[in-house]
């Protein structure tokens, strides 16, 4: 005789799974579990609590009491932004179906750019290369680059600075203006500054958060690529709003003695960044990689300072670039 | 789940009506199914997601006195059956995901009833899954060989049923090579493409750090001489530990036309 039961109940059970799937959004879950959870990844994945010196324990003694399973939605976000505000990285994001913290909005940085301003009353032959990347000439004898990220593909991106770079040639000097740069791709930070470094060096090391700790470290170098402007007079513009490979880009411009930075210390990541979810499928970011300059310095929760440091609060972004002003007296 | 787990005990515990084996000629078809799949990949998502599948699927077959041997590929890919979202109760999906089952079997019968086989297999069983969050790609992709035991049952002169249980003995688990994927890592993936992840791998014995478990119960109808067709209900599941644990658990059924020639 043939087992007809069994194989009825496996259809059945079959379709239960399938209906299964389509279970509400307003699922329940526990709110404690969930704060565990995400307590426990930042503790696994996180490379920022060792950066910034955190009592990851104490924290989580903190919090834990202050999270019950009746408080509402609303609530538990606002508490889990907190607690992960107390991280200051402003790669960590949270974000839920109606709900979003980003914690740079939540650092009091300014920016020290209004790119409006800076390209109708400085800029000439201003030419737009991509969403993020412009070009032009300043006075006629300085070069102008702008980079509001370093995002896109590898090779479009790395023929556009050559373009750039080819074409200002004949310039005296080169201002690369990384101030609201919040990064991208480090291939695409390194793409340009490949064109100004005079000689293979070591640029930075990273290393990866492991269960264990962190794997072994990795060695970034300059790799010099022509045209450049390894011999001209080079000042970068960066700023709070300066972040992430937009940092690793301001270390290394630090190294070179032909370039000088100028602005206010960069945002306080340079790490890479990845998403994970919370047991109640809100999404979050963390910064997952350490990442040392040649000396062994490690800038994560601090940023990157500028060889001439300015103010932000000095500075009147409404009537004048003072910034771009003082790149250009320090070229001519 | 207890449901599923107690009727494939009930079949395998059956005490059949034992007949002659039914000789299979070389037999070669398509088929299509159904694969209900949950899979928790700690390493991407502390979630479960769960669905379906729509898998297209080839199959060979050949039965004789002495050996069975099986052959079996089933896809599938989001060009083919798109729509189909594995999902979680609160509603996240992963936005693509990708399943690729391969399995040769090889099985001598023994005894004079032929009622019994033993034999191995050789599967190669790839899952790629791309969540909704940055840089959310996992994978586990596990080639092995299996050991393999069947038990047939024929039910009249055209068609039987086969059981079989299957328990890996070494595989080479490919798996994301650490929590994250670093700019090194996607480096390469950008240089190379897919080929760069079979770059990252362990080999395994069965241990806790990897082990699966797979049923399948195959019908076999003759149609006419020169058509048959099977029906395969499955279960698979397998625990990997590395870099954090998986967990995956499906129900493969499939029906397969085959030719015979």
């Amino acid at each position: 005789m043939l087992p007809k039961l069994p194989i009825l109940n496996y259809l059945i059970c079959c379709l239960l799974l399938c209906t299964a799937c389509n279970k509400a959004s307003n699922e329940p879950y526990d709110k404690v579990a969930a704060f565990e959870d995400l307590w426990s990844s930042f503790n696994r994945y996180s490379a920022s609590i060792d950066a910034r010196n955190l009592d990851w324990s104490g924290l989580r003694a903190q919090y834990l009491p202050l999270v019950n399973n009746d408080m509402s939605a609303t609530a538990y976000f606002e508490l889990m932004s907190q607690f992960l505000l107390a991280i200051r990285d402003p790669h960590v994001h949270l974000i839920s179906p109606t709900r979003a913290m980003y914690t740079i909005d939540y650092l009091n940085y300014r920016r020290n750019i209004n790119f409006n301003l800076t390209e109708q009353n400085y800029l000439q032959s201003v030419e737009r290369h991509s969403a993020s990347i412009v070009s032009a000439t300043i006075n006629d004898s300085i070069a102008y680059l702008y980079a509001s990220d370093f995002k896109g593909d590898r090779e479009t991106v790395a023929a556009i600075y050559k373009e750039i770079i080819q074409k200002q040639q004949s310039k005296k000097a080169l201002i690369i203006d990384l101030r609201e740069n919040d990064g991208g791709s480090v291939y695409n930070a390194q793409s340009l500054l490949n064109r100004i470094a005079p000689e293979r060096k070591l640029w930075h090391t990273t290393e990866n958060k492991t269960l264990g700790g962190f794997d072994e470290k990795f060695n970034w170098y300059f790799e010099p690529t022509t045209p450049s402007f390894k011999n001209k007079k080079i000042i970068v513009l960066i700023g709070r709003y300066t972040i992430s490979a937009g940092e690793r880009f301001s270390i290394g411009a630090n190294l070179l003695d032909h370039v000088t930075t100028l602005g206010d210390t960069t945002a306080n990541t340079q790490g890479s960044v990845m998403g994970r979810e919370m047991l109640n499928g809100w999404k979050y970011t963390l910064t997952f990689e350490r990442c040392l300059a040649p000396d062994g310095t490690n800038y994560g929760g601090v940023g990157i300072a500028p060889d001439i440091y300015v103010p932000t609060l000095s500075l009147d972004l409404n009537t004048e670039d003072a910034l771009l002003e003082k790149a250009i007296e320090l070229v001519e | 789940m207890k449901s599923y787990l107690l009727s494939f005990v009930f079949v395998f515990s059956l005490h059949p009506l034992w007949a002659q084996i039914t000789s299979v000629p070389f037999s070669l078809g398509i088929g299509a199914g159904v694969d209900l799949i949950a899979n928790r990949d700690i390493s991407a998502s502390p979630l479960e997601y769960s669905g379906f599948g729509l898998p297209l699927g080839l199959n060979f077959f050949e039965s004789t006195g002495k050996f069975t041997q099986q052959f079996e590929l089933r896809l599938i890919l989001p060009q083919l059956t798109n729509n189909y979202r594995l999902s979680t109760p609160f509603q996240t999906e992963l936005t693509n995901w990708y399943k690729v089952n391969l399995q040769y079997q090889l099985l001598y019968r023994l005894g004079e009833d032929h009622q019994h086989a033993v034999g191995g297999s050789f599967q190669s069983n790839f899952f790629l899954k791309e969540y909704d969050f940055l840089d959310g790609v996992s994978w586990d992709f596990a080639t092995s060989l299996h050991l393999e035991y069947s038990y047939t049952l024929v039910l009249n002169e055209k068609s039987f049923l086969m059981s079989q249980v299957a328990l890996p003995l070494v595989g080479f688990v490919n798996r994301k090579p650490s929590l994250t994927l670093d700019e090194v890592f996607l480096n390469d993936f950008y240089d190379e493409g897919g080929m760069s992840l079979l770059k990252y791998g362990k080999w395994k014995t069965l241990s806790p750090d990897w082990w699966q478990v797979q049923l399948d119960l195959l019908y076999h109808w003759q149609i006419n001489t020169k058509l048959n067709l099977q029906a395969k209900l499955g279960l698979n599941y397998y625990q990997i530990q590395f870099p954090e644990k998986v967990n995956h658990l499906n129900f493969p059924i499939r029906c397969y036309l085959n030719y015979q020639f």
